[in-house]
């Protein structure tokens, strides 16, 4: 076979993946918000406020707990520590926590938190079992951004008779920052399409959460339960038009966060 | 040896600057001939010599100058290169100044029966000598020899001066055959010159090897 | 040879990881107000011996000091010695230009900023001053703000320069700082270098040849980790005394 028609028949392949990839997104998308759209009313709003506040407390106290902490153990990895053993050790548990399916960290949330902490089924008991969810997201990211920041920017810092501390905190973190970005967005996205771990956790109680004891159901949950036990008459109606919110909560974090950075740059 | 287009360059144009100096050797021993046979055809040669000489000196010129703005050379292949510059256009000179001795002892030799004072013969001798010991110098790359030509020029210097001597008492005896006299004072003028060019080469040749041309002056001192 | 001595190498030995031997008893006197260029083959030490003089080395692990480099009279490998005090005191230009991710003004300001200055006027000041001295202001005055990747690699490269004369060193070592630069930029750079002369003591790695001889006072020629010869510029460019610095210089090396 020459080589024309091999690189023809690699180029028609690529492009098939990128069409199949394109329109499944858009088939999706379109098919949520075509049949949800309709679905979409003041009222409808409002019967939904609970779980909307819900899933965006969960969103923030997850995020709270999981980015300092993330941030700082890939700085330790990257920049700190020297013993290799160590680094290998926690890089394992790293990847081994990102490849346990959620219904475990559900599980673990619900010995722990709920009822060993005695934090019952609440927003505070969800959040922290997705806080180490996404955990093994934000330290991998944030590692390799951390890496990408070229050494000369360093070098460049040192030079100038910088602190390693200086070093970090004025050049190598900002300069990290979109990657840290992008961890935080593939996490929160995470933490919106979770249902095991957050059912397990937070409960289902469909009410307006009064604070982080509180206990609640967040947008997929109470998606899950839509379609999965259709409670309801129109349940499933109303399904399409909570994956509707929940496609335009998405988007509209997305956005915030990119507009947020990009402003500060 | 990384430089090999260089290398071959830069080798080129040293035997051109051996060339030059055997041709100018071949000039000034052709001028002595042609003098005391007052051949016509010899003088001619002279003459085209010169001519030559002239061409392959701007030839060497062209060379030196593309080979430094192709390669840039440093240390001592400029000094090398400079040399070269520098001797091509003495040895012209030396060649040209041959020439115009011939044109003038012969003008003298045609009103004078063939007969030339001593001291003229004396000074030919000298610079023959110093100019085959400078082109030795030079291909064999011998500081020594070089440095020995200032010797020379100390010889030469007398002679020029019991020449310049004998110029006088003749025009205050014979002031009628003024112009001829002149055209002896030229002549040995003349050989002044071509023992100053060689002095000059003698100063490049040790610049060359030395690298640093006060070398010269201390020599001198 | 004459003028004040700035900094000195005494026997100076580097090894990395513990036994490969990167700068064999390195002998150097630097002057004052000069501009001393290092030349040689890559791997020769040059630019290792670049980074003892600021303490750069430190950054590498495995890295085994012996022997003294003396500046103004104080052995920096020895006790009590700050080196954020003598990063300050030493600036270092490097072979790529590495502007800060922030802007024009942010890069300059810097230095100053994390050796305590905060009065906005005084910075505004250095800024000035450190652009100007770097032959630049005039490029940049009307977009401080802007981010310096912006700028063309030249202009990168002054800003640098500008952005190390900002904490205001004594002495600027610089590791090849045109190789990644086109010629013009590059002919600018050598411009600075010979105007800061009067201010700076300048190090200078270099692989251009040609600039080594346009721009320094004195060249130390490495080789293998020693220093082979190291003299007025002239001299090692018209006259070296050393065959091998010869070899190297002329392009017959190796």
């Amino acid at each position: 076979m020459n080589t024309k028609i091999k690189d023809g028949i690699l180029l028609a392949l690529v492009y098939l993946a990128a069409i199949i990839t394109i329109a499944s997104l858009f088939g999706i998308l379109g098919y949520i918000l075509w049949n949800g759209l309709g679905a979409l009313s003041f009222n409808f709003f409002i019967d939904l406020a609970p779980s909307i506040v819900t899933t965006m407390i969960v969103i923030g106290v997850s995020i709270l707990f999981a980015v300092p902490v993330g941030i700082f153990a890939a700085i330790y990895l990257n920049e700190y520590s020297k013993n290799r053993k160590i680094v290998e050790l926690i890089n394992f548990a790293i990847d081994s926590l990102a490849g346990i399916p959620s219904i475990l960290y559900g599980l673990f949330g619900l010995v722990f938190f709920v009822i060993t902490l005695n934090f019952n089924w609440s927003i505070l008991s969800g959040s922290l079992t997705l806080a180490i969810m996404i955990l093994p997201v934000i330290i991998r990211v944030t590692q390799e951004s951390l890496k990408m920041v070229p050494i000369s920017f360093r070098e460049g810092s040192f030079a100038l008779g910088a602190s390693k501390v200086m070093t970090l905190g004025k050049i190598v973190i900002p300069s990290a920052s979109r990657g840290i970005i992008t961890a935080v967005i593939l996490s929160i996205g995470r933490i919106v399409g979770e249902t095991a771990a957050v059912f397990l956790t937070v409960g289902t109680v469909n009410k307006m959460p009064s604070g982080v004891f509180s206990s609640g159901r967040t947008l997929s949950v109470h998606l899950y339960l839509l379609v999965k036990e259709a409670i309801g008459p129109d349940a499933f109606n109303e399904a399409f038009g909570t994956a509707t919110l929940l496609i335009i909560i998405i988007l509209v974090i997305v956005l915030f966060t990119q507009l947020i950075f990009r402003g500060r740059k | 040896m990384n430089r090999e287009t260089f290398d071959l360059a830069l080798n080129e144009v040293n035997q051109d600057i051996v060339e030059l100096g055997s041709k100018t050797i071949q000039v000034l021993e052709k001028t002595k001939v042609a003098l005391t046979n007052l051949d016509e055809n010899l003088a001619k040669q002279i003459y085209s010599d010169d001519d030559y000489i002239d061409a392959k000196e701007i030839e060497i010129s062209d060379k030196c100058i593309s080979i430094i703005i192709k390669e840039q050379p440093i240390a001592r292949d400029l000094r090398f290169l400079i040399t070269a510059l520098k001797i091509s256009s003495d040895f012209e000179r030396i060649c040209d100044h041959s020439a115009q001795i011939t044109k003038l002892t012969r003008k003298l030799l045609k009103h004078n029966a063939g007969i030339l004072p001593d001291s003229i013969d004396e000074m030919f001798t000298i610079t023959l000598d110093m100019v085959k010991r400078i082109v030795k110098s030079y291909a064999t790359n011998d500081v020594e020899i070089a440095m020995g030509v200032y010797d020379d020029d100390d010889q030469l210097d007398k002679a020029y001066k019991s020449m310049v001597k004998w110029i006088k008492g003749k025009i205050e005896n014979n002031v009628d055959k003024l112009d001829e006299y002149l055209d002896y004072l030229f002549i040995s003028k003349y050989f002044e010159r071509i023992g100053d060019r060689t002095n000059s080469i003698a100063k490049w040749i040790i610049y060359k090897e030395k690298g640093n041309i006060r070398h010269y002056y201390n020599v001198k001192d | 040879m004459d003028g004040k001595t700035k900094i000195k190498a005494e026997n100076l030995n580097l090894y990395y990881d513990g036994n490969k031997q990167a700068l064999k008893d390195i002998n150097l006197d630097l002057k004052e107000k000069e501009v001393t260029a290092l030349i040689g083959p890559s791997g020769c030490g040059k630019s290792t011996f670049l980074k003892t003089i600021n303490r750069m080395n430190d950054l590498i692990p495995n890295c085994k000091i012996e022997g003294k480099v003396i500046f103004d009279e104080k052995d920096i490998y020895g006790d009590n010695i700050d080196i954020i005090n003598l990063r300050k005191k030493i600036g270092m230009v490097f072979q790529k230009p590495n502007p800060f991710k922030m802007s024009i003004y942010d890069n300059i300001a810097y230095g100053p900023r994390i050796h305590g200055i905060k009065k906005k006027s005084t910075l505004d000041e250095i800024v000035e001053v450190s652009l100007r001295n770097s032959y630049i202001w005039d490029e940049v005055k009307d977009r401080l703000k802007t981010n310096a990747l912006s700028l063309s690699g030249g202009q990168q490269q002054r800003l640098c320069i500008a952005r190390a004369l900002a904490v205001d060193p004594e002495v600027v070592l610089m590791d090849e700082p045109t190789s990644a630069l086109d010629p013009i930029s590059t002919l600018k750079i050598e411009d600075l270098i010979s105007k800061l002369k009067k201010d700076y003591t300048i190090i200078i790695v270099t692989h251009n040849m040609q600039q080594g001889a346009r721009i320094s006072d004195k060249t130390a020629f490495f080789l293998n980790g020693e220093v082979i010869e190291y003299d007025l510029t002239e001299n090692i460019f018209m006259n070296p005394q050393n065959p091998k610095t010869e070899e190297y210089i002329t392009g017959r090396f190796g």
